[in-house]
């Protein structure tokens, strides 16, 4: 057998991995593989920040469903993607972080460019490993790939000292890539499915509480079917958007501090509620003892761990959510046979309660002011944009508004870093996403904080030509922190201030994208439609209401039910609603 | 509650490391500890101190950790020496199966799955 670098042996092993893309940035430690790159027929995203690898990793793998991969090199190229793996971490998302190190002789005598990689990312990943010879590196890429999609996924880091990419060495590789067919956990008994279907036939008020777990297990075709067997209403996580169809008569939209009136009171309200593939985060549940306390749980989740952790529930099935419901679906239909149907006249009641109560307190905004109101911005992108449209969110107010307004018609079309709730996240992780799917409509919609952080990587934009769309959610603040001070800290704003900020349009047409500004309500509609009328990487600065907040929210310490459902009606400033402006 | 633990890793310093660092981060309080390095593997031993309904969260926690092999949580049941001395009693543990809380041993291999425990894990492979 003929010998190679480590450099060829890894990419060969990223080609056996069907590997299609790598996010990355070179530098000294990496040289050799880059080098081997250069002709390895692999596509590489040169970025400008190693943060906006990692962001970028993980987008490509929300949105496709296939492990993300980055390459950075030694020292602080590494160090600049902990937050990122941090991110995929609490999330669940499957990334391949290579990175580069010095050279094995010189490991533990600070060289130059050397950081205890495998030290600083221990509690960052999912599993780590140093590369020791260029021999092992097929085995050692297959486990990486296997540990990122198996059972719960997350990150896994390689880290590649210099020498062992410039060894020669022969390789042998596994036979099949290891994320090809990751094999599906399954831990629960038949008489515990027995159990779970009995108490869905018994219950009168049941929720059905879907979390990012539904996605990562590919389970939404069967929970459209259970629930539609069963006509229980869905709630999902901000993890779980996507999971469930936005307009879907049993959808609910979000529960937790930002969900809705109608989703929250159903918590409340409901005698059952089946967690899949949701780990009961305390942005959902508020203060736990006050959380669905009328209600006997049911959890589904493959991290056996994740059971009973925060909340304790009646009944664990430990498995993948797929092989869970399916198996259930199945049951109730055998029950339904034999004359206990699981969709009975008590759900008809619980439904028309819940649109009871949403129609006492609907998600809504002032529809006569004089400024641009970001939930008209969200509304708008919404209409506009294609059923299939990719949406990447940064972390902030414009997210909770883009998870209340904006409609979701399929899994893997919502990207957030939500568990972390890392700012800076949106942009990149729509560059990521935009690789995965370079012919389908990729919209980050980010706030001007977070975008501040990870603005430089307009220059890959532009380099690429990715068409990716960006609007900005423009308040010149740091809205929710000032939403909190206002609320929390009786309006004492502490460095919040962002009006000393570029103006966006203009630095994007200094990178040679297209830019617009709009400042006023009657210019939203025409611009959106500007924005998304072609395949050109395009920006929008939205300058929206400073003072809007979130609403409903759930205060710290509090339960669902003691929510703040919306401030004080404000005099009609307007004759126009901004329902009006559509029509035009 | 005191409880003892026994579990082996991958032979890699990273896979202790990493173990280490959990027990930091769910708060274990470490009370005696013994570290073994054996052919193909590391062997850990410990007797720890947690809240009760921790227990099992730590045993799954640790099971699903990746480079654990096995994990077994054990009552402590110290025994006296003839001075009237408590010592550590996973020693004893290791070969008393009665004493098992929760274990990712599957039954046949040494010691029984306790009343308490989940069945060993079933991989079903899917195309």
């Amino acid at each position: 057998m003929a010998k190679a670098t480590g450099s060829e042996i890894l990419l060969e092993s990223l080609h056996r991995e069907k590997v299609e893309v790598i996010f990355g940035l070179p530098g000294g430690a990496v040289l050799p593989l880059y080098d081997a790159l250069y002709s390895a027929g692999i596509r590489h995203l040169l970025v400008r920040h190693e943060q906006a690898a990692a962001f970028a990793a993980d987008g490509y793998a929300r949105a496709k469903g296939k492990p993300g991969v980055l390459l950075v090199t030694s020292g602080p190229g590494a160090t600049n993607v902990m937050t990122g793996l941090t991110s995929a971490l609490m999330d669940s998302i499957p990334v391949v972080a290579l990175t580069g190190q010095v050279p094995a002789s010189v490991i533990g005598k600070d060289a130059f460019q050397e950081a205890d990689t495998v030290g600083i990312s221990l509690p960052c990943t999912k599993q780590n490993f140093l590369a020791k010879s260029a021999a092992e590196l097929p085995a050692i890429i297959h486990r990486a790939f296997r540990a990122a999609v198996s059972g719960r996924p997350g990150p896994v880091l390689v880290d590649l000292p210099k020498s062992v990419l410039m060894e020669l060495a022969e390789a042998s590789y596994p036979e099949s890539a290891a994320s090809e067919h990751p094999k599906r956990e399954r831990e629960w008994q038949d008489a515990d499915l027995e159990r779970a279907a009995e108490m869905i036939a018994s219950s009168r008020h049941a929720v059905l509480y879907v979390g990012g777990g539904v996605i990562h297990s590919e389970a939404w075709d069967s929970l459209l079917a259970l629930a539609e067997l069963t006509q229980i209403p869905v709630t999902t996580t901000l993890m779980g958007l996507g999971a469930f169809p936005s307009r879907h008569p049993l959808s609910l939209g979000m529960l937790g501090m930002h969900g809705s009136y109608a989703t929250n009171m159903a918590i409340c309200k409901c005698d059952l509620l089946i967690a899949v593939g949701a780990r009961f985060d305390d942005r959902v549940t508020g203060r736990i003892n006050g959380f669905a306390t009328e209600a006997k749980k049911i959890q589904i989740d493959v991290d056996p761990s994740e059971v009973n952790k925060n909340v304790a529930v009646d009944l664990a099935l430990v498995g993948d959510a797929r092989g869970v419901l399916e198996a259930l679906i199945e049951e109730l239909k055998r029950r339904a046979a034999r004359g206990d149907s699981p969709a009975h006249a008590g759900r008809v009641e619980w439904l028309k309660r819940i649109e009871g109560w949403r129609a006492e307190h609907p998600l809504t905004y002032d529809k006569y002011a004089h400024t641009v109101k970001p939930q008209f911005v969200i509304e708008t992108l919404s209409r506009y944009a294609d059923e299939d449209a990719i949406v990447s969110v940064d972390v902030g107010q414009h997210q909770m508004w883009a998870a209340q307004f904006f409609d979701f018609y399929q899994p893997r079309t919502w990207l957030s870093s939500s568990g972390l709730g890392a700012m800076g996240y949106g942009f990149p992780a729509a560059m990521g996403a935009q690789q995965a799917f370079p012919d389908r409509q990729v919209m980050a919609v980010v706030g001007d904080g977070g975008f501040q952080m990870t603005l430089n990587d307009l220059a890959t934009v532009a380099q690429y030509r990715i068409p990716v769309k960006i609007a900005v959610i423009n308040n010149r603040a740091l809205g929710m922190v000032r939403q909190w001070q206002e609320i929390f800290f009786e309006k004492r704003y502490c460095d919040i201030d962002l009006n000393f900020a570029p103006d966006f349009a203009k630095l994007a047409e200094s990178y040679g994208i297209r830019g617009l500004k709009v400042e006023h309500r009657t210019d939203v509609v025409d611009a959106v439609r500007e924005f998304l009328g072609d395949r050109e990487p395009c920006l929008v600065d939205f300058w929206v209401d400073p003072a809007e907040n979130v609403y409903p929210i759930v205060p710290p310490g509090a339960s669902l039910g003691e929510m703040v459902v919306e401030p004080p009606p404000v005099l009609v400033e307007e004759e126009e609603s901004f329902d009006d402006l559509w029509a035009v | 509650m005191r409880w003892l633990l026994a579990l082996e890793t991958e032979k890699d310093p990273i896979a202790i490391c990493r173990l280490m660092n959990i027990f930091r981060r769910k708060g274990v309080s470490i009370l005696k500890l013994e570290l073994a390095s054996l052919a193909t593997s590391f062997a850990l031993s410990a007797l720890v101190e947690t809240r009760d309904s921790d227990v099992p969260h730590l045993f799954h926690f640790l099971r699903r950790t990746e480079g654990v092999r096995e994990v077994t949580c054990y009552r402590d049941e110290p025994s006296a020496d003839a001075n009237g001395n408590g010592s550590p009693a996973w020693a004893a543990a290791n070969c008393d199966s009665s004493r098992i809380i929760h274990t990712s041993r599957t039954a046949g291999e040494q010691g029984v799955i306790g009343a308490r425990s989940h069945a060993p894990v079933e991989s079903v492979a899917v195309s």
